[in-house]
């Protein structure tokens, strides 16, 4: 009966009060068209639309730790710039019988296999540029006012655009000493569906010098937030700031660009600023023989490293097992690198290389494998050995010093480099007797023992455009040819 | 008397008006001769010039009286609820439980207006009576003169599309457990693509097309599957193909932009409307049905190898000689024991055992009713499918209850509850054409009954897989409810809303025996058998409200509006995992799994989205001659940003009766009527975040001291919805008393603004993009021809034929496509994938030109693109042959009927359809001599030098080039259907108490002639059989 009655009223307003109708109905429209874009706004969990992500500090260090994951992929540092692609190419490494090793060895950059990997690089580095553009864009709509952190994400995203643009010149644009006019790469500062213009070389690297400068004014803050020993404060994203793109790292590449440039004269001042930071130490060669580092972000010497879980099982395949055509096995005269008496003992051999144990083994390349997974014993990992890929060590900052000041200041610049190879067990060549010189030649050599399987050293051949004597001890002469990797072919199709 | 005191009140405050036209109806006249203005629509002047008109004649008010009457229904039984309303005053009642109605103070002149729910409305003019008595006629399930279009119903007599309504009792005449076929037989221009390799199994899905493809599809057709709308509320088509056939009233397909535009976002590729049965009141029917059915393997495109000549194939293709001299020993005793076991009579019908006769029956049973002013329905429905596959079927259930209740006040509120369940199961036995290929002189059992696990050649049996417990298995389950609210407001304004929730879950397992040949190398019996599970659930509301404007104007002619909007939120959750490591084949649940497979994570996904649409259809129809039809629709969607979140749609039809013109009158001509409508439908095929730069948080990116997220993709904020052109042309003559009618359309769509993969360089992050740059034309001929040949009183013929002839051709295509193309093109498949090549069909077959089998070497001659002859196969050298898309399709049927008895024959032909054969690239030539292949393999290759053959050297193994030697034109004619069925007559009904009673039989496929011979059904058998159908309503 009350429906009855309800119903019957309705039907009374119906009949009568037809201004509410409408009334209601306008309403109704208002509200519909108001709520429309709300009711539309939907998104399947674990998915948000760029506006409703990057609008709060969570938000924006989420995307940047999207930026370092992607870097972690094995077509960039996870695998192929640390100790795949460019090493086969610095000649460290073989495999007898694996097509892509064998053709990467002898530089044919044709090959489809060696084509598609440097594709990969080229397309992974691009989308984690792609990232960091979209950070520092929806970064415009804010200020240092309304975002606690706003220095840090800017400079941590200016820097990686230009760390990761850098390795790009690197590997794919000849040499800026011999060319400084040739033809670059694109420089992306864009988040859009649209490839940005390709660079002159010189503009490619003015356009990183201005990236990276500008982010040593915004990672200023770092000076507190990195301390030596390490103690990390309570935010999360300034914890461990050796695994992010700090202030240091950002000095670091700045000298590295400066180097590769030239310009020795800046590259030996920023490569001192590190040093003379403090915040770094070089390891000392007990610590080197107990392998602290291995297959971890390297304490103490790390400037910048990136935290990955996935790095060991990568690693393990390739250099613990000694799977056919897959695992690789070092340049058969590794131990005369390594072990030439003239300094002493090298602490390095022992803690990169496991010697076999028995007649059917081989020498293992151990460096980069974590020995706590390998041993099963994760519980006895110190709290501070952070599991991780080095992309820049201390050292490398001594032998930029040393190099850029050899021709102005010898004696500096041999201390630079006693400093090193004094940690590493050998005997400083001031101590020598007699004492040596400081040559170019020996910075590189102890280059090549220091930085294996960390995707330096054929960067730095390239530099110095050194000819490169391969495992077989055959020379091969210095060229563009072996030098600069074709950019790929899909970059130039799709253009218009 | 309170509502006449307001009303007094009322119009005394808009004396000014000077008029006792109701204040209401002005206001929502205004309302609408806005939105009129706004669309510059010119009937505009008509109308208010009709309002004026209208006032002036009820000034001549002239005195007034009491009235009651009775209303009945035709058999006399009084009817409680009929709304009574006085059309020119605002007045109005109801009638009482004994159909009795009491109406004061009424106009002479005036008119009454009986209506009722299942009812056809009665205008009653008073003409001074004071007793008016009405028998209201029950409003019958009729096709003819509406056109359903899922939101509200349009007049068929100013209807300016392409459209087609039938009743489920047409359906059920033409294909009693089949809605597709029935469909498909009926109406030109929709097709159900006919799967070779899924044959007959009840548990594949069909896939339906309307006029043609609109989008780049490689095999998977859903993307071009048309909307269909079940009372309001979008459904899938699995929903339609588990519908009770029995729960239709009927069925409409809207093909051409006038209609479609009502969805038309969604609507590209054709709209199919279900409406439900209506409830009805009276007293309680009960009706029953029931459909029992028998399919039969249908083997008859395969003719396999007797034992002696797979044997001496065998021997041919040199597999019993070698260079090795103990080899060739082991191999001559070889086939010395096959040899003897044939002689023996070993002669295995290995495609007879995974086979067997499906016996299926479905049962419906609906009980309705209803009395004064409520109405009820009670169903139920089990169906239980077995395909021709031993072991497979396909489970239906489902429960329903609706309410309806009218006010006297003009409200109807309408509520159905469906719970509905399909439990399925497929074939343990697995592909058909593992049976196939077995080897004829291949024992099943070994001496001691148990069954071979190893054959000839080192093959597997797959008899002793199936007898193991591996099995796959689903299940969904549907809660869906739908509200109607209809509120008749007077009698020119009627609005309508709908609201449904729909709750859906599924599951499927799939368990793989721990004793089945996939573990054959692994001992660890903890690795060993396994079992997947995924759910799913999610819950789906939509909703509608339409108001409807009907003013009946002077002069035979009606202005109709519909003002309107709609919603739809779905949110679908799916999640998976697996266990392994089962230790007997008996123990098939999940809790018996040993562990998680090594590595292995749960998997999920989620599918959620939005959308609502506004939309204003005008109809115009002038003198019963000239009409006019228009939609304009605006839809937004979650699947965009907000940048181009909503699209306008529209679409435009003008139509002539040309019957009505006095020039064109006489007896002959029933219906003459020319249309045309053209507008925009569209469609949305792609994910939100290609659109709308999403973030997605993933585990993979775990940092240290944080998770990272990064874009999904970068997204094109510039991406807009898809869009079709329509043209459409059409003619419908009715000759005769209706004796002939032909119905022709013509049309043109053309899809612009496909959504499809763009290459761009890497360095700007991504090397895929999505972009609007596809372009696709469909264009055709429908025909639909029926005539009487007989029309008696006894005996009646009915001859019809369906004609659909539709041309597809590519305009525009991406960078990225051009490179699919190519990747494609290099491919040397079984068969030639899908080329997309602007000028040329989606479905162009493009292949090598062949010059035969050279009689001397054995070898493939090629032609290449200059003419020239050459041996090297070249993928370049490849050109367009023809189409795998028939030119013209079409059924024509007979019904011919005598007294109670109709028979029905229903035909489907094809012409000019070009196959790529695979039977013979597979079974004949490329065959691998240790299968058993096609008889073809032994008559028609080449064996010795000097041979005239057309199949390569019987020992090349090699997968053959796409050649056109494979290519074969196909004309086809099936004969469908043939039904018979009788009608009980009076006799028999008052004997099993029953008001009606039918009973049929249906068999189904019962000839095919076609000019290709292929093995068809190749993982499942198509059937042939037939159907009982039995139908009583009590």
């Amino acid at each position: 009966m009350r429906s009855m009655n309800f119903i019957k009223n309705i039907s009374n307003l119906n009949t009568l009060l037809s201004t509410k109708v409408i009334m209601i109905l306008s309403v109704a429209i208002l509200l519909l068209s108001t709520s429309c874009n709300k009711f539309l706004d939907v998104r399947p969990e674990g998915e948000l639309p760029e506006k409703q992500l990057l609008t709060d500090a969570n938000g924006f260090e989420a995307a940047l730790f999207g930026v370092y994951g992607s870097m972690n992929s094995r077509s960039l540092y996870g695998e192929n710039l640390s100790h795949n692609a460019t090493e086969v190419l610095a000649q460290y490494f073989v495999c007898p019988g694996n097509n892509n090793a064998v053709n990467l060895g002898a530089y044919n950059y044709g090959f489809s296999s060696v084509e598609s990997l440097f594709q990969d690089v080229w397309s992974k580095s691009y989308s984690s540029i792609a990232y960091t553009n979209n950070v520092l864009k929806n970064l415009e709509r804010f200020s240092p006012q309304n975002l606690e952190y706003y220095n840090i994400y800017k400079g941590e995203a200016l820097g990686l655009r230009a760390f990761l643009h850098f390795d790009l010149v690197r590997l794919f644009c000849e040499n800026i000493q011999l060319n400084p006019t040739a033809s670059g790469i694109p420089y992306s500062t864009d988040f859009a569906l649209k490839a940005p213009k390709f660079s002159r070389l010189d503009t490619v690297y003015n356009y990183i010098i201005n990236d990276l400068l500008e982010a040593e004014t915004l990672l200023k803050d770092d000076e507190q937030y990195l301390t030596f020993p390490k103690n990390n404060p309570s935010t999360p994203f300034l914890r461990d700031r050796e695994t992010h793109f700090n202030l240091y790292a950002m000095q670091a590449t700045l000298a590295r660009v400066y180097l590769s440039k030239g310009d020795n004269v800046n590259a030996a001042l920023y490569a001192e600023k590190v040093i003379s930071s403090g915040k770094f130490k070089l390891q000392d060669k007990t610590e080197i023989s107990n392998g602290i580092s291995k297959g971890m972000i390297a304490p103490k010497e790390a400037v910048f490293g990136l935290y990955s879980n996935k790095y060991f099982s990568t690693v393990k395949d390739r250099f613990w097992l000694q799977t056919s055509f897959y695992s690789y096995d070092n340049r058969s005269n590794i131990s005369i690198i390594y072990n030439d008496i003239q300094g002493g003992h090298d602490y390095r051999w022992d803690a990169f290389f496991k010697l076999p144990a028995s007649q059917t083994d081989k020498l293992r390349f151990s460096k980069l494998v974590d020995p706590y997974q390998v041993n099963d014993q994760e519980y006895l990992r110190p709290a501070d050995r952070i599991k991780g890929i080095n992309l820049i060590r201390l050292p490398e900052m001594y032998y930029i010093a040393a190099e850029a000041l050899l021709a102005t200041n010898s004696e500096k610049a041999r201390n630079y480099f006693d400093a090193v190879i004094s940690s590493r067990g050998l005997v400083a060549l001031k101590d020598r007797v007699p004492a040596v010189p400081l040559t170019v030649n020996m910075i590189t050599d102890d280059r090549y023992k220091e930085f294996i399987g960390e995707g330096q050293t054929f960067f730095n051949m390239k530099r110095l455009n050194l000819n490169i004597t391969d495992p077989l001890m055959k020379v091969i002469p210095a060229s563009k040819a072996i030098y600069v990797v074709p950019i790929p072919k899909i970059e130039f199709d799709y253009r218009n | 008397m309170r509502k006449m005191q307001l009303l007094r009140n009322l119009r005394a405050r808009f004396k000014e008006i000077k008029t006792n036209f109701e204040y209401k109806e002005m206001k929502f006249s205004i309302l609408f001769l806005f939105l009129l203005s706004v669309l510059n629509v010119p009937v505009l002047a008509a109308n208010r010039g009709m309002e004026f008109q209208n006032m002036n004649a009820v000034n001549s008010a002239d005195t007034l009286i009491n009235i009651s009457g009775k209303v009945t229904d035709i058999t006399g039984a009084p009817l409680q609820g009929v709304s009574v309303v006085v059309q020119e005053q605002n007045k109005g009642t109801m009638t009482d439980d004994r159909g009795n109605y009491h109406l004061t103070g009424i106009r002479k002149s005036a008119t009454l207006v009986f209506s009722h729910v299942g009812m056809l409305v009665k205008t009653e003019p008073v003409n001074g009576r004071e007793v008016v008595n009405i028998t209201l006629e029950p409003l019958p399930v009729t096709t003819d003169d509406i056109v359903v279009t899922g939101f509200f119903k349009k007049n068929k007599a100013s209807y300016t599309g392409s459209a087609l309504t039938f009743t489920g009792e047409q359906l059920k005449s033409v294909a009693p457990t089949n809605v597709f076929e029935a469909l498909t037989m009926l109406t030109p221009g929709l097709t159900v693509t006919e799967n070779n390799s899924l044959g007959s199994n009840p548990n594949a899905i069909p896939d339906i097309l309307v006029r043609g493809v609109t989008s780049f599809a490689n095999n998977d057709q859903t993307v071009n599957q048309p909307l269909i709308v079940r009372d309001g509320t979008i459904i899938s088509v699995r929903d339609l193909y588990d519908m009770d056939i029995n729960e239709i009233a009927t069925i409409t397909i809207l093909k051409d932009a006038s209609a479609a535009a009502l969805y038309g976002a969604r609507a590209a590729n054709g709209v199919i409307v279900i409406e439900r049965n209506k409830l009805t009141s009276g007293k309680m029917k009960v009706i029953y049905n029931f459909v029992g059915s028998m399919q039969f393997p249908d083997f008859s495109g395969y003719n396999l190898l007797e034992p002696k000549d797979k044997l001496e194939y065998e021997r041919l293709a040199g597999l019993y000689t070698s260079t090795d001299h103990l080899r060739q020993q082991s191999l001559d005793s070889l086939y010395n024991v096959r040899f003897m076991d044939i002689n023996r009579g070993v002669n295995t019908d290995w495609m007879s055992k995974p086979s067997r006769i499906g016996i299926s029956n479905d049962h419906s049973i609906r009980l309705a009713g209803g009395a004064g002013n409520a109405r009820y329905e009670l169903n139920a429905r089990f169906g239980n499918v077995e395909g021709v596959m031993k072991g497979d079927f396909r489970k239906r259930y489902g429960l329903g209850f609706a309410l309806e209740y009218n006010t006297p006040s003009g409200f109807t509120f309408t509520n159905r509850t469906n719970l509905s369940r399909t439990a399925i199961q497929y074939s343990p036995y697995g592909s058909f054409s593992s049976y196939t290929k077995m080897n004829p002189y291949d024992r099943v059992y070994d001496d001691f009954g148990q069954f071979r696990k190893t054959l000839s050649w080192d093959m597997n049996n797959p008899l002793y897989e199936a007898s193991l417990g591996s099995f796959s298995k689903a299940m969904t389950q549907n809660l869906s409810n739908d509200f109607d609210m209809r509120w008749r407001m007077s009698t020119r304004f009627t609005l309508t809303s709908h609201i449904n929730f729909l709750l859906n879950g599924g599951n499927t397992e799939m368990y793989t025996s721990p004793l089945s040949g996939v573990y054959k190398n692994i001992t660890d019996l903890s690795q060993r058998g396994s079992l997947s599970m995924t759910n799913n659930n999610g819950l789906t509301y939509s909703g509608n409200v339409v108001l409807n404007y009907n003013e009946a104007l002077p002069k035979q002619s009606l202005l109709t509006a519909n003002l309107g909007g709609n919603l739809n939120h779905t949110n679908n959750k799916y999640s998976s995992f697996s266990g392994i490591g089962f230790y007997a084949d008996a123990l098939r649940s999940i809790n018996f799994a040993s562990s998680y497979p090594i590595g292995g994570a749960p998997g999920g996904s989620q599918d959620l989205n939005a959308d609502v649409a506004g939309f204003l259809n005008l109809n115009y129809l002038f003198r019963n001659r000239y009409y006019f039809d228009g939609v304009y629709q605006i839809s937004g969607s979650s699947k965009f940003g907000a940048n181009n979140r909503y699209s306008h749609f529209w679409s435009a039809g003008l139509g002539w009766n040309l019957h009505n013109e006095e020039f064109l009158k006489n007896d002959w001509l029933d219906i003459f009527k020319l249309r045309v409508s053209t507008g925009y439908t569209g469609k949305v095929s792609f994910a939100p975040y290609q659109a709308l730069t999403t973030y997605r948080y993933n585990i993979d990116l775990n940092y240290l001291n944080g998770i990272g997220a990064i874009p999904i993709t970068i997204g094109n904020p510039d991406l807009r919805w898809e869009r079709t052109m329509n043209y459409n042309a059409g003619a419908d003559i009715s000759i005769l008393k209706r004796r002939i009618n032909l119905s022709a359309d013509v049309y043109l769509r053309k899809t612009t603004d496909l959504v499809i993969d763009k290459t761009i360089p890497p360095s700007a992050g991504a090397t895929i993009g999505k972009d609007n740059l596809g372009e696709i034309e469909n264009k055709g001929i429908e025909i639909k021809l029926d005539g009487y040949v007989i029309q008696g009183k006894e005996w009646n013929w009915q001859l019809g034929a369906n004609i659909t002839h539709n041309r597809n051709k590519i305009l525009k295509i991406s960078n990225a496509l051009k490179a699919t193309n190519d990747r494609n093109n290099a491919l040397n498949t079984l068969a030639p994938l899908p080329q997309f090549q602007e000028g040329e069909s989606t479905t162009a077959l493009k292949v090598v030109r062949s010059a035969g089998i050279d009689p001397a070497t054995g070898k493939e001659v090629f032609i290449k693109l200059n003419g020239d002859r050459t041996f090297v196969f070249d993928p370049a050298d490849k050109v367009v042959v023809g189409d795998l898309q028939p030119k013209v399709l079409g059924t024509f049927y007979s019904v011919l009927s005598y007294k109670r008895f109709t028979a029905a024959t229903y035909f489907r032909f094809f012409f000019d359809q070009y196959i790529y054969n695979t039977t013979l690239a597979s079974k004949v030539e490329g065959s691998n001599p240790m299968f058993n292949a096609d008889y073809r393999v032994f008559d028609s290759r080449w064996k010795k030098p000097g041979d005239i053959a057309l199949y390569r050297n019987i020992a090349d193994q090699s997968l053959p080039y796409q050649t056109t030697r494979f290519v074969q034109k196909e004309n086809t004619l099936t004969l469908s259907r043939f039904n018979l069925s009788y009608e009980l007559g009076q006799q028999w009904l008052k004997k099993i108490r029953a008001n009606k009673a039918s009973i049929g039989v249906s068999m189904n496929d019962i000839f095919r002639l076609s000019t290709v011979q292929i093995e068809r059904g190749t993982d499942y058998l198509f059937s042939r059989g037939f159907d009982l159908n039995l139908n009583i309503i009590f």
